[in-house]
């Protein structure tokens, strides 16, 4: 059984049987669950359900105990009846002894007997039980098994009692459907999981098991390429790490293997075996059996049998030696015979076979390597051959030959040629080295080449050289050694040919001499010959020729096309044509010609001949010279004179020649031009020359002529005149040499004439212009200098050296010279300045003083500016100048000083001030305290007197108490005004926006209860203006000035005023104006003085000050104010602002 | 004594004679039932410091003149805010000077109110009525 059921697990794959345990295991354990709960449900809710049921009956109990002997019928049926409300209650029934029913849920089952009732009732079957037991002494709840039905019978008073049944079947499937939900919830989650797990599983363990499977099976089947591939540390990677190198390891022999065999298959051996069977089958053959023209396979399908393959004459010698060695060994041995290749050749195999035997001794296999020797075999015969052919050349009677020892020189082998040659027998010879039989003068060259052969730089040398004969004569021989190398690389031997060349060696002796002369003789002429037989293209060139073309004698091949590529391309028609009449016509040709050489164009000339033989014409023979160096001679004369005309002709000289013996004169053309002529038509002449001279000139020419004629000077004699040329007067400036006779005396005067015009011009301009510049430099004492980087001089004006206090006229004075001027003090400053200027670094103006001791300090300004290179050349150079600022700074001084003067006073005056302004506050505060206290001094006690002594004082001592109060008052007043007055004076007036109107409607709400007390209207012109002044200060002008026009304008039956505003011309104009008593205009000035009043106090009071506060806090807000008025007419105060 | 104790005085700070006098009878007019203590000078002033140590009962309300001799009326109120017990005394400057400079300092200082002698009699004598009312009567002091 278990083992049947461990087959079908072990059937099933661990992929699918893993899902298929876990939803079983999940069902399962689902399934029990949920029966359990089902059962446990029952229960609970049945308990529940009975101790809910007993605690409302026990309610029920008590109330109807309570009223059960006095109880109308009616209510005892509604009691009852209530109980229907009770979740489940399906019946209910109460009763007394008699047992009929006296109240239920159902009308009709009263008075009813009980039994009955419960009779007719299917559902009231349970109730039935409790027909026949006695009342129960405390409440009875029963539980109705397999049902959920429960039965209670309540005991009452009196024997009555209380039945009912109540179904709890529907609480109870509510319960039970939650309790599915939640079974099948979780049985779901369960299933999840188990999904999850399987899954988990899969990826981890079963896919990678599948994969581990396949990768084994394909390494199974062979394919050892395949790797698991898994990766991890788990058991499963490690099993296919594992394989993975198991198939490496088995990779690598197979590789291994198979290179062997690839080695074989490739190598000239055949390797063969062949089993132990009846005929000696082929078991295995190599590829390489390919290279006798058969293939292996033909071997192992035995349609080629081995001993068919033998010479016949091997077959019997092979089998017999086979059979011996597989009888009595060795198992190891070698065989040599001949086989036939496909192709019918035979061929000799070196058969090495090795036989193979299991423990007891009997063969198995017979393996075998066949090397093919037949080469071998050829060549050794090949060889002996050789030896012999050799040994016949060896023997030749025109060649001498030997065979030398590479250690001792020793010869080791000689030929009869040359025994003969050097005059020993062959014995002599063999007891003697070459290099003894070698004169002194060879020894040494010969000895090096034999060296350096013996080092393995060279195989074999070859050399001209002499010996010396036995009998001491010399014979000169060619000698070629070869060297034959030992397996170790070294000379083994040295082969010798010898031949005796003497009498070649005079012949060529004597030519080379005459060759060598004929060379020269070329090369010394610049000419090349040259030889070509007529029918050939093929020329013979001298060296010199060669040498002539700039061409390679090794690598360049003569002839005549060769010849014409070499010749500028314009000429070779002409050369050709030449060479082609020479040979048509017979005799020779000339023809001149350029090639373009490495060393540039050559100049050449050619003459050929025809030599004749038989009156035919058989060769071509000719000279070429170089005439370069002529022609360009010839070319660069042509040239310069060229060059003079046009020398001439820019620089506008000309030069002219008077030949004195034959009263002959030339001209050159730019000479002719200079003076107006034609060059081309006139004739050089002395009347044409003074012709022209001005007049003005003509003495001095004459004069400079015969000056220069009668006391002739080597150097050159100046002289400059002025001739009237068609452009106008010219100046000219003459030089003129003398070459003298034998005798002497002048014969030929030569000389230059050159148009100076421009230069004298510009040279006064120069001038002019140097003596305005100082002439201007002496009127501001401003020096100029200027130096060039390149250059350690410095180009100075005369006026710099005056600043500096040195004269100008003398000569130009040395750097120390110049820095003794300058002030001790600012020398290093200066010199230091000076090497900043030179290294080109920018420096700034500098100021110095010269040295007091030479005179007046003077005070100088140097300025400089730097001037980079310019495009015509010139180098980067500097200017700058040096300026007398001395009065300058005099008047700075002066300046200075006053200032410093000034601001002293200023200093002195602002203290002044201060101490003022101090004793001003003091003042003020003084007056607003000190004043006041006897003032409210004056007053209190007044006020007393009047109090407490007031009926002992009669109309006349009151009223003069009244008066000094009056005065206190107005004393008051007085002191507040100038507090207020003394206040805007001293503070400092803000800055901040203020908007006018609101301020003027805060001020004139101030002074509401004095306006409606006069009836005055308050006119309004203002435009929204907003100013940055002081609030306060503002706020006292407006209330200054409304208070003031409230005042004088009050006694009008109308009093009216306007306060107005506008913006006119930038700036704005504020204005108060009042329809009072108005002023004289003569007073203007006066009333915005302080303390100044135009009216007795009794008419309008007031204590002067108003008008003098808004002066001034106008003009400290940065206004003005002014007043317009006419006497008894009103009066308008204008305030106003700047924008 | 004993019957006024818990009735506490006013400290009158003033050196002109004649404001003092003034000022003693506006109080007495009133029939206010505090007693006035006066100090003539600064020092007198601050000469109170020791005794409120020692026990005696602090004024309602000190009222101080600015242009006192000896220690300026600022001083006294300097030194007086400056005191870790009495700076909770009420001080009110009762002088002539309305100069922004006194008043900012005052202020500064921690005064608790600033009142102007007025010149006219009647008006100083509702000054002080008021005076009295307000730091009296009306007015809470800290324990």
């Amino acid at each position: 059984m278990k083992r049947w059921l461990i087959r079908i697990f072990l059937g099933v794959s661990g992929g699918r049987l893993l899902p298929l345990l876990l939803l079983t295991l999940v069902l399962l354990v689902s399934a029990l669950t949920y029966v359990h709960q089902m059962r446990a449900i029952k229960a609970a809710v049945s308990l529940s359900e009975v101790a809910r049921l007993r605690e409302r009956l026990s309610v029920e109990q008590t109330r109807l105990d309570a009223r059960m002997g006095n109880i109308e019928p009616v209510e005892l049926q509604r009691m009852v009846s209530s109980l229907g409300l009770y979740d489940g209650l399906a019946l209910a029934y109460l009763g007394g002894a008699e047992k009929t029913v006296q109240a239920s849920l159902s009308r009709t089952d009263i008075g009813r007997p009980l039994a009955m009732v419960l009779q007719e009732r299917a559902e009231a079957q349970p109730l039935r039980a409790s027909l026949g037991e006695a009342l129960p002494k405390a409440i009875d709840v029963q539980v109705v098994a397999e049902q959920a039905l429960l039965t209670a019978v309540v005991p009452l008073h009196g024997g009555q009692w209380l039945k009912v049944l109540v179904d709890f079947g529907h609480p109870l499937a509510v319960r039970r459907a939650e309790v599915r939900a939640l079974v099948v919830r979780n049985a779901l989650l369960a299933l999840l999981g188990a999904g999850g797990l399987a899954w988990l599983l899969h990826l981890m363990w079963f896919r990678r098991a599948q994969k581990l499977a396949n990768a084994l099976t394909a390494m199974g089947a062979g394919d050892l390429a395949v790797r698991t591939g898994l990766s991890g540390r788990d058991e499963l990677a490690l099993i296919g790490e594992a394989a993975d190198h198991m198939a490496e390891q088995l990779q690598a022999d197979r590789a291994q293997a198979l290179r062997m065999t690839q080695l074989v298959e490739r190598s000239p051996l055949v390797v063969i075996e062949w089993r132990n069977a009846p005929g000696w089958p082929v078991s295995y053959v190599s590829e390489s059996v390919a290279q006798w023209g058969y293939a292996a396979a033909d071997f192992e399908r035995v349609e080629i049998r081995f001993t068919d393959l033998m010479h016949p004459e091997d077959v019997a010698r092979i089998n017999a030696e086979v059979a011996q060695f597989l009888e009595s060994g060795p198992d190891e041995y070698r065989q040599l015979y001949r086989l036939r290749r496909a192709s019918g050749e035979w061929v000799w195999v070196d058969d090495r076979t090795s036989v193979n035997r299991d423990a007891q001794g009997e063969v198995l296999s017979i393996s075998a390597i066949l090397l093919d020797i037949t080469a071998q075999k050829e060549a050794e015969q090949a060889q002996r051959e050789q030896g012999e052919l050799l040994r016949m050349f060896y023997e030749l009677p025109f060649l001498g030959m030997a065979i030398s020892s590479p250690f001792d020189k020793r010869w080791m082998q000689v030929n009869d040629r040359l025994c003969e040659m050097l005059g020993y027998t062959r014995e002599e010879m063999l007891a003697m080295s070459w290099a003894e039989m070698t004169p002194p003068g060879d020894r040494e060259q010969n000895v090096a080449l034999f060296d350096e052969l013996m080092a393995g730089q060279r195989t074999g040398y070859r050399m001209s050289k002499r010996f010396v004969r036995k009998d001491g004569g010399t014979v000169h021989t060619e000698i070629d050694v070869r060297a034959v190398l030992g397996a170790d690389g070294q000379p083994k031997k040295l082969f010798a040919t010898i031949q005796d060349v003497t009498e070649r060696q005079q012949a060529e002796t004597a030519q080379r001499r005459s060759e060598r002369d004929l060379r020269e003789a070329q090369r010394i002429g610049r000419m090349g010959s040259w030889a070509r037989d007529v029918d050939s293209d093929v020329a013979q060139w001298s060296e010199e020729l060669y040498r002539i073309f700039d061409v390679d004698p090794e690598t360049f091949s003569p002839s005549v096309s060769a010849l014409l590529t070499l010749m500028h391309p314009e000429d070779r028609p002409l050369v050709t044509q030449a060479i082609s009449a020479a040979l048509a016509q017979g005799g020779h040709y000339e023809s001149a010609f350029r090639i373009d050489t490495r060393s540039g164009t050559k100049y050449l000339r050619a003459k050929g001949e025809l030599e004749m033989l038989g009156g035919r014409p058989v060769r071509l023979l000719g000279t070429v010279l170089d005439v370069t160096d002529i022609t360009l001679a010839q070319r660069a004369l042509e040239e310069k004179e060229a060059l003079l005309a046009e020398a001439q002709a820019i620089a506008h000289i000309g030069n002219w020649t008077i030949d004195l013996l034959r009263d002959q004169a030339t001209w050159s053309h730019e000479l002719c031009r200079l003076l107006g002529f034609d060059p081309l038509t006139t004739q050089a002449s002395l009347e044409n020359f003074l012709q022209v001279v001005h007049p003005d000139d003509l003495e001095g020419v004459k004069a400079f002529s015969r000056q220069t004629i009668v006391s002739p000077s080597p150097d050159p004699q100046l002289h400059e005149l002025r001739i009237t040329a068609p452009g106008g007067v010219r100046e000219l400036e003459l030089r003129a040499h003398v070459s003298l006779g034998i005798d002497g005396r002048v014969v030929r005067l030569y000389g230059t004439a050159m148009d100076v015009t421009e230069r004298r011009q510009a040279e006064r301009a120069s001038k002019d212009y140097k003596e305005m510049l100082e002439h201007a430099e002496a009127l501001v004492k401003l020096g100029s200098w200027a130096g060039e980087f390149d250059s350690p001089k410095l180009t100075v004006s005369d006026q710099l050296y005056r600043n500096v206090g040195l004269d100008p006229l003398r000569r130009e004075p040395t750097d120390a010279e110049y820095m003794a001027r300058i002030h001790p003090d600012d020398r290093s400053v200066v010199a230091a300045d000076m090497r900043c200027i030179r290294n080109g670094e920018a420096v700034g103006e500098l100021v110095f003083r010269t040295d007091p001791v030479w005179g007046t300090m003077r005070w100088l300004r140097r300025t400089v500016r730097f001037i980079p290179r310019e495009a015509n050349g010139r180098g980067a150079r500097f200017i700058g100048t040096l300026l007398d600022i001395s009065d300058e700074v005099a008047a700075e001084d002066r300046l200075k000083r006053l200032n410093q003067e000034l601001e002293q006073r200023v200093v002195e005056r602002t203290e002044q001030l201060r101490q003022a302004n101090q004793e001003l506050e003091a003042f003020s505060y003084t007056v607003s305290h000190d004043l006041k206290a006897p003032l409210r001094g004056i007053d209190g006690y007044s006020q007393l007197l009047v109090e407490e002594y007031g009926p002992q004082l009669n109309e006349e001592g009151r009223g003069f108490v009244e008066r000094i109060r009056q005065g206190v008052l107005q004393m008051g007043e007085l002191i507040a005004d100038l507090l207020a007055y003394s206040k805007i004076e001293r503070r400092d007036m803000a800055q901040e926006p203020v908007a006018l109107l609101p301020l003027a409607e805060q001020v004139v709400a101030g002074y509401q209860s004095d306006i409606d007390r006069h009836g005055a209207t308050v006119r309004w012109a203002m435009e929204p203006l907003t100013l940055s002044l002081d609030r306060e200060g503002m706020a006292l002008v407006l209330r200054n000035l409304i208070g003031n026009a409230l005042k004088f304008s009050r006694d009008r039956e109308h009093p009216e005023i306007e306060i107005g505003a506008r913006t006119e011309a930038g700036q704005r104009i504020l204005w108060v104006r009042d329809n009072g008593v108005g002023f004289d205009m003569k007073y203007h000035d006066r009333i915005f003085g302080i303390f100044q009043r135009l009216h007795r106090a009794e008419e309008f009071p007031g204590t002067g000050v108003g008008l003098a506060l808004v002066t001034k806090a106008v003009q400290r807000m940065g206004g003005r104010v002014w007043a317009e008025s006419e006497l008894g007419k009103g009066a308008t105060f204008y305030l106003e602002f700047p924008q | 004594m004993s019957a006024f104790a818990s009735v506490p005085p006013i400290l009158l700070v003033e050196d002109n004679p004649m404001d003092l006098d003034l000022t003693l009878r506006a109080f007495s007019k009133k029939k206010f039932s505090n007693e006035i203590q006066v100090a003539r000078d600064g020092e007198e002033a601050l000469a109170f410091l020791p005794r409120w140590e020692a026990g005696e009962p602090t004024p309602a309300v000190i009222l101080l003149d600015i242009n006192l001799p000896k220690v300026n009326g600022l001083e006294v109120l300097r030194q007086l805010k400056a005191h870790e017990r009495f700076r909770r005394i009420p001080v009110v400057v009762l002088t002539s000077s309305r100069e922004d400079r006194d008043l900012k300092t005052a202020y500064d200082l921690g005064v608790n109110s600033y009142i102007e002698k007025p010149v006219n009699f009647t008006k100083f004598m509702e000054v002080v009525e008021h005076i009295e009312l307000y730091w009296c009567v009306l007015n809470e002091r800290p324990s």
